[in-house]
């Protein structure tokens, strides 16, 4: 996912840095005589472009949501973060189950981030005092992961990390 | 350039003054943060030993002294430049000034001293858990100082604009209406609308301070998430507004180099105001990983974020184009940077827009993804246009004229190193290397390199603006003595 992200990034930049720098060229010579009707009618077709595609992707997104669903997870574990450290029911999970973590904080926000075994990021969710936030998520590999606090919870925010093993 | 600032200025002296000195503060003032910035960078990249733990001290004054120090800037430079039209109290200016020198003094001493390394967005409950007493109290008085100074400077900028024109002109709607009797210009319609943000932003702050002050008094404990929600209604929105305040600058400022002008129409009046309404709810898409947030919200969230960026693309960003493209441009300095900018601008949004779709905000989030964006438009954007729209003013109040290197040598060196430092930002993003981290965990040590080449791309940008701002800051102290 954050391959792609990057890449379709990168291309739609090329492309704006492109067309700036065409348009930057073409004005070193006469200027283009173009009515302003002509000029309104390309924003109207460049609006329409846009619409389309963000409409596009808004819907795309909504059909993957990482919020809970009405599904029954297979395993639930509860996580309690605190400084500088998380505190799970169980460090061991299930390969190919529906796992449920149910997290919350005991001082100030953290986030409970879960990276796989060569550094991505798989998915993270906010660790609120008094809230119980639901991360929903299936290991396809078995292997060791790492949970990583991913909001600046004070002086060792980053030294506060739990191993977990999926098997 | 068909206007001369320097002659309107000279009927308003005190206003030039006030606003030549904040510049040229400004200019030396900006150096602190890049130095923290530097220092973070060679932390992060294992270069520089960081014995007394002060990383996430040089982060919060980095996040905070930039805000502050680019707000100010853009309300100076708006102050002045729309002084040809209407001229707002240098009187109220300067007292703004002072709250906010004042302000941001109080503000370091309780980084450094009070121990408030609180990160930018101060994000509840940790401002009652970190930093001394003292700290707490100073920190928290200098944010009501900073924007007690902010809101005399709008209210300044509104009273000058309500001389000429009605409330209802000043944000267009008698284009809406169709009823086309008095010409607003863009800059002012669209710096209307900012900073009436602007100022609701600063009462949203009035009540996220009062709660502070009633746990500080009290035993009763806040809410974490509705704290949030006000923190960032209140940090995402001043931050866009203060772009929102340049880009109504360059409507001002960018036309000038091609002899023409930005015109202000029905279309442009309904696109402003719909950004009104729609940025106040974009702030939304900071809270996604809050599964506690209703998911309704989040789907506006999402949707406001898209629209924001749509409006932008549609209207600035295509303007800009089409303008270039009919017209002949004069190239200088100050037209090439905020061309570049824009484009930067765009760059940013696109990595915005996409980090505002909530599955790709689950992986996104809190990586070095975000840092990448905002530095896209706010660092490699809108700092790059102020500091543009300051050549071209103090080509004006110094009698100047433009040596053919400054735009041959200096602008590529300051672009290229501010391009590389928000390049290894993105590098980091697609390597999950989270943000705000003073040491990275082995498994990351991409981040690590990364942070090594962007200490190299800093130190390149600071060469190219210690000479830009030399100059600079030379010919706004010889306008003063004008
Ligand atoms: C040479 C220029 C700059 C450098 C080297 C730089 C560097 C940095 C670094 C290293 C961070 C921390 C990233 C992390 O989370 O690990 C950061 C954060 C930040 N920067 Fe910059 N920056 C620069 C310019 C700017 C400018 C011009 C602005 C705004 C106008 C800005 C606003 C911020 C903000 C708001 C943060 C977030 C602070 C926080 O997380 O609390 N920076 N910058
Ligand atoms: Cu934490
Ligand atoms: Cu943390």
């Amino acid at each position: 996912m954050q391959l792609n992200v990057f890449l379709s990034w990168s291309i739609a930049s090329i492309i704006v840095m492109l067309v700036f720098y065409i348009v930057y060229r073409r004005s070193k010579k006469e200027p283009a005589s173009i009515s302003y009707d002509i000029i309104n009618n390309k924003r109207f077709k460049l609006l329409y472009g846009i619409v389309i595609l963000l409409f596009i992707a808004f819907f795309a997104a909504l059909s993957y949501l990482p919020y809970p669903t009405k599904e029954e997870p297979d395993q639930i574990i509860g996580v309690k973060a605190k400084m500088f450290l998380f505190e799970l029911t169980q460090d061991t999970l299930e390969v190919n189950k529906l796992i449920e973590f149910r997290i919350t904080s005991e001082d100030v926000t953290h986030a409970f981030g879960v990276y796989d075994s060569t550094g991505m990021l798989l998915g993270q969710v906010q660790a609120m005092p008094n809230y119980i936030n639901r991360l929903r998520m299936r290991f396809t590999e078995p292997g060791n992961y790492s949970i990583l606090c991913l909001e600046y919870c004070g002086p060792l925010h980053h030294q506060m990390r739990k191993p977990i093993l999926v098997r | 350039m068909t206007q001369n600032y320097f002659e309107i200025q000279n009927q308003n002296k005190l206003l030039r003054k006030i606003t030549l000195i904040w510049l040229a503060l400004a200019l030396v003032l900006f150096l602190l943060p890049v130095i923290f910035g530097l220092l973070m960078r060679s932390i992060q990249a294992n270069i520089l030993p960081d014995p007394n733990h002060l990383f996430y001290n040089y982060l919060t004054a980095h996040g905070l002294l930039m805000v502050g120090i680019w707000v100010t800037t853009a309300l100076a430079l708006l102050s002045f430049t729309m002084s040809k039209y209407v001229v707002p109290s240098a009187k109220l200016i300067i007292i703004s000034v002072i709250l906010i020198v004042v302000g941001a003094l109080m503000l370091l001493w309780a980084i450094f001293i009070g121990d408030m390394a609180i990160g930018w967005y101060f994000l509840y409950p940790l401002p009652m858990r970190l930093g001394t007493l003292a700290g707490r109290i100073v920190f928290f008085s200098s944010i009501g100082v900073l924007g007690v100074g902010w809101l005399l400077w709008s209210i300044a900028i509104f009273l000058a604009i309500a001389k000429k024109y009605t409330f209802a002109q000043t944000l267009g709607w008698h284009y809406i209406i169709k009823k086309e009797d008095v010409y607003v210009p863009p800059m002012i319609m669209i710096a209307a609308v900012s900073l009436l943000a602007i100022i609701i932003c600063l009462l949203i702050a009035v009540i996220l301070l009062l709660l502070y002050l009633l746990e500080f008094l009290t035993p009763v404990a806040n809410d974490a998430l509705l704290m949030k929600n006000l923190t960032f209604v209140f940090g995402h929105t001043i931050v866009n507004m203060n772009l929102y305040l340049v880009i109504a600058l360059v409507y001002e400022y960018f036309p000038q180099y091609g002899d023409g002008e930005f015109k202000n129409n029905r279309m442009l009046a309904l696109a402003w105001n719909s950004v009104l309404l729609v940025v106040m709810f974009a702030y939304f898409h900071h809270l996604y990983m809050d599964f506690a947030q209703p998911d309704a919200i989040q789907y506006i969230g999402q949707f406001a974020s898209y629209g924001a960026g749509l409006v932008a693309a549609v209207f600035t960003i295509f303007s800009v184009l089409a303008f270039v493209y009919t017209h002949k441009m004069k190239w200088n300095f100050s037209s090439i940077l905020i061309y570049i900018a824009v484009s930067m601008w765009t760059v940013g949004g696109i990595a915005a827009v996409i980090d505002a779709t909530i599955p790709v905000n689950f992986r996104m989030h809190n990586t070095l993804w975000v840092p990448a964006h905002f530095h896209s438009y706010y660092f490699t954007g809108a700092v790059m246009m102020m500091l543009a729209f300051m050549w071209a003013i103090s080509l004006e109040v110094d009698s100047a004229e433009e040596k053919p290197w400054i735009k041959k040598v200096l602008l590529p060196v300051m672009f290229i190193g501010g391009f590389g430092v928000v390049l290894m930002f993105y590098f980091g993003g697609t390597s999950s290397i989270p943000r705000r981290y003073a040491v990275y965990p082995p498994e990351l040590h991409s981040g690590t390199v990364y942070a090594a080449i962007a200490v190299g791309f800093i130190l390149l940008f600071l060469a190219g603006y210690l000479i830009l701002a030399g100059i600079l800051a030379k010919r706004f102290m010889n306008g003063l003595r004008k």
